[in-house]
């Protein structure tokens, strides 16, 4: 119920796929919405801090997602085509460095000047690296374009469960929804 | 008698030595940052938030007998704002504001100096600033500090300056509201004479 297995995803997969997918879309309207903000706009400093607090959960959520990827087992793909499996596997391994970049690109440019990421004013993350101004600058250009990237990917990776679901009728999407039994 | 009239010739023939007395290069202390390029801009109207460019370089030349005849140029590294917050100083670089990428430098070049009253330690110094690709001529305010021999064999001398622009004169975009229109630049320079 809770572990994944060969056949199907457990609960906790489950649970961490779907928050992390709505945390990460909300994120992503989020930074477009509060990057256009005037400085006398209500959101102008809460949405940067909800923006960290959120990613900062997210972060949290992927290195938990991946700590369980690696100690459960995988579930076997569903399809027999190669070049479709593949197609998917490289879109999830996109996902996975896409966040995983955006989430450090944006840890790095919120602590550069050594000062720690607030998570709700309750869990204060520490600076890892100090950076220089043009390194903060790339940063910011990484977390913009790849976000977008992001959001690429989720299209395929989303048209991709619906083929799975309506055209080739497999259980794909069905395993994202329902725990496996066992 | 001869050694008075010697002495006279001393004297005169010093003085006549230092009447040219042409004005004397300094370098910008900046590497020992001994000189600082300071910025305010009220918030919101309720208080002052400062921040300075931490790289910067330039040289004047400089006669305390004819303060007007002196001349600076300083060139600022825009990059290099710093107001000791990672996403302000980075919305400070972008184009709202500075837009470091397209103008990396900005520049003052000085045209005139006015002396004002008595005091040659007092003075305006008017040049032209060229700040996000716009130039505009500024007038400084400027207060000797003091000169003299370092410690180390050096000789330096050393100036406040104060001047205020207005941030729609250089284009940039950002509007802070009302009460934040213009910065305040405060300057701090010692040359080292060359």
């Amino acid at each position: 119920m809770l572990k994944d297995s060969s056949a199907g995803y457990g609960l906790i997969s489950i649970v961490i796929h779907w928050l992390s997918a709505l945390l990460i879309l909300f994120l992503f309207g989020l930074g477009i919405y509060m990057t256009g903000l005037g400085y006398y706009d209500d959101w102008y400093h809460k949405g940067p801090a909800l923006h960290i607090s959120l990613g900062l959960i997210v972060l949290l959520l992927m290195l938990a997602r991946v700590t369980w990827r690696l100690l459960n087992p995988t579930p076997v793909a569903l399809g027999d085509k190669p070049v479709q499996l593949m197609a998917a596997k490289l879109v999830k391994w996109g996902l996975y460095l896409a966040i995983f970049v955006v989430l450090i690109s944006g840890y790095l440019i919120t602590t550069a000047e050594g000062k720690p990421a607030s998570l709700f004013d309750w869990i204060y993350f520490p600076a890892l690296a100090e950076l220089r101004a043009d390194q903060v600058d790339l940063a910011g250009e990484l977390h913009e374009y790849l976000a977008w990237g992001i959001i690429a990917l989720v299209v395929l990776h989303v048209a991709g469960a619906l083929v799975h679901h309506f055209v080739v009728r497999d259980r794909t999407l069905v395993r994202m929804l329902k725990p496996v039994k066992k | 008698m001869l050694k008075k009239s010697l002495l006279a010739l001393a004297v005169s023939s010093i003085g006549v030595m230092s009447l040219p007395a042409l004005a004397d290069t300094y370098e910008i202390d900046a590497k020992g940052a001994h000189a600082s390029i300071n910025f305010a801009v009220k918030h919101l109207g309720y208080s002052w938030l400062t921040g300075r460019f931490d790289t910067f370089s330039g040289e004047f030349t400089y006669d305390p007998a004819k303060p007007e005849a002196s001349t600076i140029n300083v060139t600022i590294d825009t990059t290099s704002v710093n107001s000791n917050h990672a996403e302000r100083d980075k919305h400070l670089r972008s184009p709202d504001f500075l837009n470091v990428e397209k103008f990396p430098k900005a520049t003052f070049v000085s045209k005139q100096i006015k002396v004002d009253g008595d005091d040659k330690d007092e003075f305006d110094i008017i040049g032209d600033l060229t700040l996000n690709g716009v130039t505009k001529s500024i007038t400084i305010e400027v207060d000797k500090v003091g000169e003299g021999k370092d410690p180390w064999g050096g000789y330096r001398a050393g100036f406040e300056g104060e001047t205020e622009i207005n941030m729609k004169d250089f284009n940039i975009k950002m509007d802070l509201g009302p009460a934040s229109q213009t910065v305040k630049l405060e300057l701090h320079v010692e040359g080292i004479k060359k």
